[in-house]
């Protein structure tokens, strides 16, 4: 009868702080640069969309469209089109898949950014050719691919420091 | 009875299939699909295997030489190979391509116009046509491309402009009809180098170095000199070709619409017969001229072309209504077509529910050179017959193309040929007949396998 006693307080503590540690840590995602086939702000819905749908769990993107201040807990997107001389071939009529290797897509360079409690904690970056706009399954899966390694369970984020004090 | 229990049980299955994968047919790229896995899993390696097939079904209902109708097609079998992927050779691409080329085309025989009604005309054959090695330097930044190339993958190129089936839309006639051969372009690829340096994001540059003439020394029709594409020359002439190109965004309301500007210039250093004058700098229709042209040393010219997007439904792609405009110059005196200027616009999704359908309004104009339209005058000064004076051709076409499947389109078409064959002189048979301007109507199929 006593240990049912003790052990109600302690579940109920448990769960209290399970309940805690699930709570996810919102982020608001900015972006310097406009990703190809978007324009400038709705990148950054794009971004944070697409970082919500990665499958990182314990984070809620919300996009921040040039906020006046930069909020404590944030992402920044900083993206650059790269010189891009891929060349091309002549097509009669549009062939899917026949441009992949050639041309009509964009090198991009993307360095992402981790800021929480206003201080910098660490950073990924990546390079991938895309063809740009919502549709395109190449950039969604470079997003995809950016924010596990920035955020996802052996993410560079979880691979600085574990210890409870520096988390939010 | 009981038998047929598994057998209607079957058929129920099939008929439930049956939706399922017509569905995924009209849904996946290509008509033959992923070949059980094998496509992706090659494709995965860095190598992509296809083919394709254009056919056209053209005629012209009225004008031209006479009416008639024609049907030619071109069957495409292709390998681009990522040597990174496949081998570890990074910034490297192989790739190669050949055609089978059959029908007859509805311009020489009907129409007769200078520039095909249909861009895939060509001599019946079965021919290499592009077989190249790339390799690209500093993160993609630099490619320099060589092997036996074609001018028309990467030079004089109109995004908006690719939709026409008249062939004034793709190559234009200032290459197409004034270099050796036709240049370096569909159906005769060449030997040749091309570098590409990017810039900056928004400036690529581009040269290339061919061969300049694709076809074997020779008279006659210059694909039946090379009737396979495999005779690789590499000596003679040289085609020199450069280009500049900027992409730009430009602001309109609150959209910034991407845009392509390019200009350029080629260099040939062949030997170019005069249009009008002997050796003698007597006119060619004179009866006292020896009959051999003035020999010039060399050819050249420029063009600038113009691709801007005006209009897009959906912000985040680049589909919507696009405006082109190519125009190029080379000097008359060696030329058949010294001016050539084509434009128009190109309206993706112009139908609810059809995002991928394309429909178009082109026009093209070759102005014949001062020294021919000079000679069809002193040829009815000299024979005392009148013939009608060169001036230009000129091409209007209206282009509906339907995407059926990502692998199938269809595309109907319109074209009105003004001045068919430009009403050029011809020394050896005048006549005071001349092509009129003829209609011509008809359908194009492609499928992609």
């Amino acid at each position: 009868m006593r240990s049912y006693r003790l052990a109600a307080p302690i579940c109920a503590f448990l769960l209290s702080v399970q309940g805690l540690a699930a709570a996810p840590t919102a982020l608001s995602v900015e972006a310097d640069g406009a990703l190809p086939g978007f324009r400038a702000g709705e990148s950054i819905s794009f971004l944070a969309s697409r970082m919500g749908a990665a499958g990182v769990t314990g984070w809620t993107f919300t996009p921040a469209f040039a906020p006046d201040t930069p909020p404590p807990n944030r992402i920044e997107w900083r993206i650059e089109l790269d010189p891009y001389a891929g060349g091309n071939v002549r097509q009669f009529f549009p062939m899917p898949g026949v441009q992949r290797m050639f041309g009509t897509h964009h090198l991009l360079t993307a360095r992402v950014m981790l800021f929480l409690g206003g201080q910098y904690q660490t950073l990924v970056y990546g390079e991938a050719l895309v063809q740009g706009g919502a549709e395109d399954k190449a950039l969604a899966g470079f997003v995809d691919d950016l924010t596990r390694q920035l955020l996802g369970e052996k993410g560079a984020y979880r691979a600085i420091d574990m210890s409870p004090a520096k988390r939010p | 009875m009981t038998a047929s229990r598994p057998a209607l049980a079957l058929a129920a299955m099939l008929a439930a299939a049956c939706p399922a994968r017509a569905a995924d047919l009209f849904q996946q790229e290509t008509l033959t699909g992923d070949w059980l896995g094998a496509r992706t899993a090659l494709e995965d390696r860095g190598i992509l295997l296809g083919a394709d097939e254009i056919f056209d079904a053209l005629a012209n209902p009225a004008g031209g030489r006479r009416q008639g109708a024609a049907f030619e097609g071109r069957f495409e079998v292709f390998a681009n190979i990522d040597l990174d992927a496949a081998l570890g050779w990074r910034g490297g691409i192989l790739h190669a391509n050949a055609y089978q080329i059959h029908g007859r085309g509805l311009s020489a025989d009907d129409v007769g116009n200078l520039l095909t009604v249909g861009n895939i005309g060509a001599t019946p054959a079965t021919r290499l046509f592009g077989l190249w090695l790339q390799q690209s330097f500093f993160h993609d930044a630099v490619s320099v491309r060589a092997g036996q190339i074609a001018a028309d993958d990467e030079f004089f190129v109109s995004q908006f402009a690719a939709l026409f089936i008249n062939s004034a839309f793709g190559w234009p006639s200032i290459l197409g009809i004034n270099l050796p051969s036709g240049g370096p372009a569909y159906p005769l690829a060449t030997p040749g180098i091309r570098l590409r340096v990017a810039l900056s994001p928004a400036l690529v540059v581009t040269t290339g170095l061919f061969n300049g003439d694709p076809a074997p020394a020779g008279s006659g029709d210059p694909q039946r000199r090379d009737p396979d594409g495999t005779s690789l020359r590499a000596d003679g002439d040289a085609l020199w070709i450069s280009e500049l190109a900027y992409s730009a965004g430009v602001r309109m309301g609150d959209d910034v619409l991407p845009g392509s500007y390019k200009i350029g210039a080629w260099y040939h250093s062949g030997r170019f017969a005069d249009r009008r004058l002997d050796s003698m700098r007597l006119s060619l229709a004179d009866p006292a001229s020896g009959g051999a042209p003035f020999i010039h040393g060399g050819d050249f010219g420029g063009y600038v072309i113009a691709d801007q997007l005006l209009w897009r439904r959906d912000p985040s792609g680049d589909r919507g209504l696009g405006m082109f405009l190519r125009m190029g110059g080379a000097p008359g005196d060696r030329n058949l077509i010294d001016f050539h200027v084509d434009g128009g616009l190109s309206l993706a999704g112009p139908l609810p529910g059809r995002d991928q359908d394309m429909i178009g309004l082109g026009v093209s104009y070759e102005s014949v050179g001062g020294a021919e339209r000079d000679l069809s005058r002193d040829q009815a000064r000299f024979s005392g017959i009148a013939v009608p004076r060169a001036d230009f051709e000129s091409a209007l076409e209206l282009s509906y193309q339907a995407l059926i499947a990502p692998w199938w389109l269809v595309q109907p078409d319109a074209q009105l040929i003004l001045h068919p064959g430009a009403r050029m002189a011809d020394l050896d048979t005048p006549s005071p007949a001349a092509p009129g301007d003829a209609l011509v109507l008809g359908v194009r199929t492609a499928v992609s396998f």
